[in-house]
């Protein structure tokens, strides 16, 4: 007579868990459970779009901030520009002494 | 029915809650069933709602071609696996077993045919013996075994519904189960016969 394996005592053991556990009926949902998810769902897009709103509201500042420096630095530009005129040769003649100081100190 | 799910999900992806709250509706039950087979049932409800929740959130991503039904486990089934990878792996000693559980896995593990066995076996117990001894394993393992042992899926549906390839699925089926095997020979004592592959071999005088 054929000798049982081992291995097959705790094969049946186990096969008898995992039908015990598909017999095993699965639980009902509870009444209202459609109804919590959605709600859920809706506290969660109102969360999204709060946040949101918040997020536009932190890139407006960010948008003013950076238009009134940009603006700011035009004006001085422009300022500079109109209250001491500089011919071609003027600007030639600065751009070689600022040189001329580079190599001499750096 | 189909078609139904179809004309809901679209007027969910419009902006109709009712019409999700409608596909929750008729699919709630399904989605406790799929996920009953892999949590503990004091977190179905809550393995569930994450379920649908994602499955809302996803909805874009719902192509017509398959089922709602099969989409919507393939989300379960991965909230489920969620579930386990964010909890930590218990090691629960088996002697931690109850003097009821013990009492069952003596009728389980006393030599008699499987069937005779399984009609001692009163349910709840075994689905704690079960629970313990799959709380061993890894989330990956634990998962593939209850889908293939449990759900009776074949390897090719476990791999779907997991996104993962079809021998990943095979190699850990195989690997897990041999664990489990272990773990209910330690359960039988130490004066059972050892269930190494080895011992297998010698016993089966087939080499």
């Amino acid at each position: 007579m054929m000798k049982n394996k081992p291995t097959d005592r705790s094969d049946r053991i186990l096969e008898s868990l995992f039908s015990a556990a598909r017999e095993d009926p699965p639980p009902s949902p509870r009444e209202g459970f459609a109804d919590a998810v959605t709600r859920s769902i809706a506290t969660m897009r109102a969360n999204a779009s709060a946040d949101g709103r918040s997020d536009d509201r932190i890139g407006a500042w960010r948008r003013y901030a950076f238009v009134s420096v940009a603006a700011a630095v035009a004006a001085c530009g422009v300022a500079f520009i109109a209250v001491e005129p500089l011919s071609p040769a003027d600007v030639e003649m600065r751009v070689d002494a600022e040189l001329l100081g580079n190599v001499l100190f750096f | 029915m189909e078609s139904e799910d179809l004309r809901l999900v679209r007027a969910a992806l419009a902006g109709d809650q009712r019409s999700f709250a409608e596909l929750v509706s008729r699919h709630e039950r399904y989605v406790f069933a799929v996920v009953s087979r892999h949590v503990p049932r004091d977190h179905v409800e809550e393995v569930a709602h994450e379920a649908f929740v994602h499955a809302y959130l996803s909805l874009a991503n719902y192509r017509s071609d398959a089922p709602f039904k099969h989409w919507l486990a393939t989300i379960a089934v991965r909230r489920c696996y969620d579930f386990y990878r964010a909890r930590r792996r218990r090691e629960v000693p088996l002697s931690e077993l109850s003097s009821d559980g013990l009492e069952l896995c003596d009728a389980i593990l006393a030599p008699r045919s499987a069937d005779e066995a399984r009609r001692n076996a009163d349910q709840e117990e075994a689905r704690q013996i079960l629970g313990l001894v799959l709380e061993r394993l890894s989330p990956e393992d634990r998962m593939v075994v209850t889908l293939i042992h449990v759900d009776q899926r074949s390897v090719k549906e476990a791999a779907e519904l997991l996104g993962w390839t079809a021998v990943n699925v095979k190699v850990r089926a195989f690997r897990a189960r041999r664990q489990l095997r272990r773990l209910i020979e330690e359960l039988d004592g130490p004066g059972a016969p050892a269930g190494t592959d080895h011992d297998e071999e010698q016993t089966d005088g087939s080499k």
